[in-house]
């Protein structure tokens, strides 16, 4: 039988109360991750657009506007990562450093790795033009890119599906085996159709606002933009029906039932169809009418973000609740041995050197 | 610590913060806090004199900023959390306890300092005239404020680690947050990151600005200006921040500036530094009497010494407070001052969750042709052994890389063999003769088990891998008790 | 004679190596005493010269009001100022030999230097180009 390792946690209070701390990770961890999906949804749509303007002309220019979008959205999304670290660092302390420390040369890869598709970007769209003559060359700039941005988040589920279970620490043997664990993969499918969709949705919301006479510069019909944006929209959405139950299903049992999760996850669904719909619509209307029920669509998408970023708290909970009693106990009789050790060798003062 | 212990054999835990937040240092304090007053400045100075040359020069250097603060800049700050959260985990977990909202703040102002670069850079060439370019201006200044507010924050937690001040007593933020150090460190580093910006953008001036162009020695000579205006505040701030630093850790001065094996030579190391100084202040000097005198390859020279003298700046600061990581709470270690009395008496082992696994050249180092029980035994104590140096030595230490045990036994045993007797008493008296080391935090079988560990380095070369590689095990004793079948 | 004419070319030219022979000779003779009241003077006299340079270009009629064109005309003679005192300090700190005297030495004719040397006039006439 492997023992399920119980460390002890720092005896230093948490710094506000703990509702507030978990309203905090949830909500900010949701503005970060809409705004990596912008970023990363921007990188491969531009690199597609880029890829059929190798054939067709007119899609250059959209690759262009769709590339302009990532400057801002990665720079926006970095800084939304900060709020539900502080806040995931102070919750769940000993669950995310010990994940940490076990997956770290990929862990501290994450900087180099960011750093470097930042600057592709920055060369893909400020050598746009230099580039004119060496479109093959600038192409490979955006892929690899992507090619990076798609690596990273596998880094990041593999962390925070690992701190979840710590009767697996003990078997896993760096980054990789993290990864293999259950249900690493799932979601990360999950995630990655997210990213077209919600570019999608950003797509639609940027060509509709654009000026008529900015429009005219980029070749394209205001009509023909926002239904590109509602297919990419669309299309990964109707894929999540496939992946949404199977990350469902994989799901590794919890250590206490989390009762709330189907409810949540059914809410999360019923809203997924109903929206879905609304998007199918969408691509369907004529010119006249299309865009009119954006503001439906995102209110929708809003909650069922919302949902599933609480569903996904309910099931982290339920995973670790247990364990965190007994890390608890633990920390409480450490503390308790600690005094009673230093009342024995009478201690005089602090920062007495032994 | 009790964590997985990710440990890097060569580079050394240090090398991989250092590494990272050396450059994040040199990229905040010379292309954000400081360079963006600078570009303000000189936007502002163009638009008052109507002279577009200067608006020109200030889009290109503030490009260039741009770059690379939204790429290296923001992640290095990101990468000295992470890095942090590797090797120390109990200090930055401590440290997020007391100053959470501090740092909360922190973010929101990182935030609006993100939301500012990105309008002043992406509007630069839109709101070109009147009532916008007016406003394109405040922005810039807000721009300098609020970078100049992030590193006010931080400051004072780097403060609060040196000399924690009241809060041992009162455990509140504020008085975390005012500790001695703090106002000190912020009037030095002020000054020295606008002078490092000056010194940036005199570099980038003749990229930007031909030589024949009259504009370049107008553009050098008013940075310079603005380079030297600094350098008085920096010497009084720097006057004020070693007035503050604690007196025990000044005694650490000469092994932080220099390491052990250069100690000696302090005197030789300032004079160095003073004559560094100068020669920057005199490359200014002329750039502001005679322009056109100064070469490209001269402005680089302060360049290059004044970030070598701020990365060593930002070393000597973080040796001198050892032993401790946060100064009289807790040591470099990770362990607590208050803990000590507890694991001295039950040894460390016995609160240690993790046990690190032999690697198969550290098993070999027994010799197979034991009977089986001794051998047994001595793996098991080897084993210990391994659990007390990485809980307790690897945070500073490697085996054989960078701050290696093995060289610094070699140093003081030679080629004698480091058996438990003869290396013994000197780690349980370490850190009388070297102030910047912790005492050793284990029981006396403890420190018999470690020398037996250190023994075997003499012989065995190979690095030693951490959690990240290797995995850890449990400890038997300190497993819980949950039966298999409970959790899939 | 060719030296006569390179003076000549400017007015500070003179000035300029009547300091740097003055060092070399105060450094020869390796009286610390009489360097720092040669020095002294040297430095009064020339801070003189440079603040009624200053104030001049205070109040001269086409000068720019911008803080950056005021700084300008302060900081270069006050730097200088400070540096001789730097140098001075290590001429004085330290023995006659060692490199920290040398480097004094050098340091404090250069800062001389700058306290007499004007600075190229910057051109305050507003250019309105583009």
């Amino acid at each position: 039988m492997n023992p399920v390792p119980v460390p002890r946690d720092l005896p230093l209070p948490l710094p506000a109360p703990e509702p507030l701390l978990v309203a905090l990770l949830i909500v900010f961890f949701l503005m970060h991750i809409v705004f990596v999906n912008f970023m990363v949804g921007g990188a491969i749509i531009s690199a597609y657009y880029e890829l059929r303007g190798l054939r067709e002309r007119r899609y250059v220019r959209l690759a262009y506007e769709i590339a302009s979008t990532i400057t801002a959205n990665k720079s926006i999304a970095v800084v939304l990562g900060v709020g539900p670290l502080l806040a995931i660092n102070t919750l769940y302390t000993v669950y995310f450093y010990t994940a940490n420390a076990l997956t770290g040369t990929f862990w501290i890869s994450i900087i180099p790795l960011v750093v470097i598709a930042f600057l592709l970007t920055y060369a893909h769209k400020y050598l746009w033009h230099r580039m004119e003559n060496r479109k093959g060359l600038h192409v490979v700039l955006i892929l690899a890119a992507c090619a990076i941005f798609l690596f990273i988040p596998l880094i990041f589920l593999a962390n925070v599906n690992l701190m979840l279970f710590p009767e697996k620490w003990p078997t896993v043997r760096g980054f990789f085996s993290a990864l293999a664990l259950p249900n690493v993969l799932p979601r990360y499918f999950h995630f990655l159709l997210a990213c077209p969709a919600m570019t999608g949705l950003l797509m639609v919301w940027m060509f509709r606002r654009r000026s008529a006479a900015a429009l005219v510069e980029t070749g394209w019909q205001r009509d023909e933009l926002v239904r590109a944006g509602y297919r990419w929209a669309l299309w990964p959405t109707v894929a999540q029906f496939v992946v949404g139950p199977v990350v469902l299903l994989t799901l590794p049992e919890t250590a206490e039932p989390a009762r709330m999760l189907m409810p949540m996850f059914g809410a999360a669904m019923l809203l997924s169809i109903w929206m879905t719909m609304l998007m199918y619509v969408e691509t369907r209307r004529p010119a006249g009418r299309i865009g009119a029920s954006f503001a439906a669509i995102c209110a929708l998408m809003f909650a069922i973000v919302g949902l599933m970023g609480t569903g996904r708290h309910v099931y982290r909970e339920a995973a670790i609740a247990p364990h965190r009693e007994l890390v608890r106990a633990k920390t409480e009789d450490f503390a308790r041995r600690a005094a009673e050790a230093n009342r024995a060798a009478g201690v005089e003062g602090e920062g007495r050197r032994p | 610590m009790d964590f997985p212990v990710f440990h890097l054999d060569v580079l050394g835990n240090r090398g991989l913060i250092a590494g990272i937040a050396v450059l994040h240092v040199l990229i905040n304090h010379g292309l954000a806090v400081g360079l963006m007053p600078l570009v303000a400045c000189m936007e502002w100075y163009g638009h008052r004199k109507r002279d577009a040359r200067w608006d020109a020069l200030a889009y290109r250097i503030l490009f260039c900023a741009f770059i690379v603060t939204t790429t290296a800049g923001a992640l290095t700050g990101v990468g000295i959390w992470l890095s942090v959260s590797l090797v120390n985990p109990y200090s930055i977990g401590s440290l997020l306890r007391v100053f959470f909202w501090a740092w909360f703040v922190e973010w929101l102002v990182f935030i609006t300092e993100v939301c500012l670069i990105l309008a002043y850079t992406l509007t630069w060439k839109t709101w070109r005239e009147g009532a916008a370019k007016r406003r394109h201006i405040r922005l810039g200044f807000a721009l300098g404020l609020f970078s100049w507010i992030t590193m006010a924050i931080i400051v004072s937690i780097l403060g609060f680690m040196m000399d924690p001040g009241n809060w041992l007593a009162d455990n509140t933020l504020f008085s975390g947050f005012t500790n001695p150090v703090y106002l000190p460190q912020l009037a030095f580093r002020t000054p020295l990151a606008a002078t490092m910006a000056g010194v940036i953008a005199l570099v980038l001036v003749p990229f930007f600005v031909g030589r024949d162009d009259p504009f370049r020695r107008e553009a050098i000579r008013a940075v310079a200006v603005w380079t030297l205006l600094f350098c008085p505040f920096i010497v009084a701030g720097g006057y004020w921040y070693y007035g503050a630093v604690p007196e025990a850790m000044k005694d650490n001065l000469a092994v932080s500036v220099l390491t052990l094996q250069f100690s000696g030579w302090l005197d030789e190391f300032l004079l160095l530094v003073v004559g560094t100084a100068i020669a920057i202040v005199v490359v200014v000097q002329v750039a502001i009497v005679r322009p056109g005198l100064v070469p490209r390859t001269a402005l680089v020279l302060p360049l290059l010494a004044i970030l070598w003298l701020t990365a060593h700046f930002e070393r000597v600061r973080e040796f001198i407070r050892k032993p401790y990581v946060i100064g009289r709470y807790m040591y470099a270690n990770g362990l607590r001052v208050d803990d000590y009395a507890l694991l001295r008496r039950d040894g460390l082992l016995a609160y240690a969750t993790y046990s690190n696994p032999l690697t198969p050249a550290e098993q070999a180092s027994v010799p197979a042709a034991l009977p089986p029980a001794e051998r047994a035994a001595a793996l098991d104590r080897l084993q210990k052994g391994k659990d007390v140096f990485m809980n307790a030595c690897s945070r500073c230490h490697t085996t054989h890389g960078v701050n290696g045990v093995a060289d610094h036994l070699h140093r003081m045993f030679g080629n004698r063999v480091w058996t438990p007797d003869l290396t013994g008493d000197y780690l349980a008296n370490m850190h009388n003769a070297q102030p910047y080391m912790p005492p050793f935090p284990g029981s006396q079988a403890e420190l018999g088990f470690l020398s037996t560990y250190l023994e075997q380095l003499q012989a065995n070369r190979e690095p030693v891998p951490g959690a990240q590689q290797a995995g850890i095990t449990v400890r038997p004793e300190s497993g819980s008790k949950l039966a298999v079948g409970e959790r899939r | 004679m060719r030296l006569l004419s390179w003076m000549d070319a400017a007015p500070h030219r003179g000035p300029v190596l009547n300091i740097v022979m003055l060092v070399l000779l105060l450094g020869m003779i390796g009286n610390t005493a009489l360097l720092l009241c040669v020095g002294a003077a040297t430095i009064a006299v020339s801070a003189i010269g440079g603040l009624r340079r200053a104030m001049r270009a205070m109040a001269s009629p086409d000068r720019s009001h911008l803080p950056l064109d005021r700084i300008a005309i302060w900081l270069p003679g006050a730097t200088a100022l400070g540096m001789c005192a730097v140098a001075l300090l290590l001429i004085v700190e330290n023995p006659a030999s060692s490199v920290a005297h040398s480097l004094g030495l050098v340091l404090f004719a250069f800062e001389l230097v700058m306290l007499v040397l004007p600075s190229e006039r910057p051109s305050t006439a507003g250019v309105s180009k583009g």
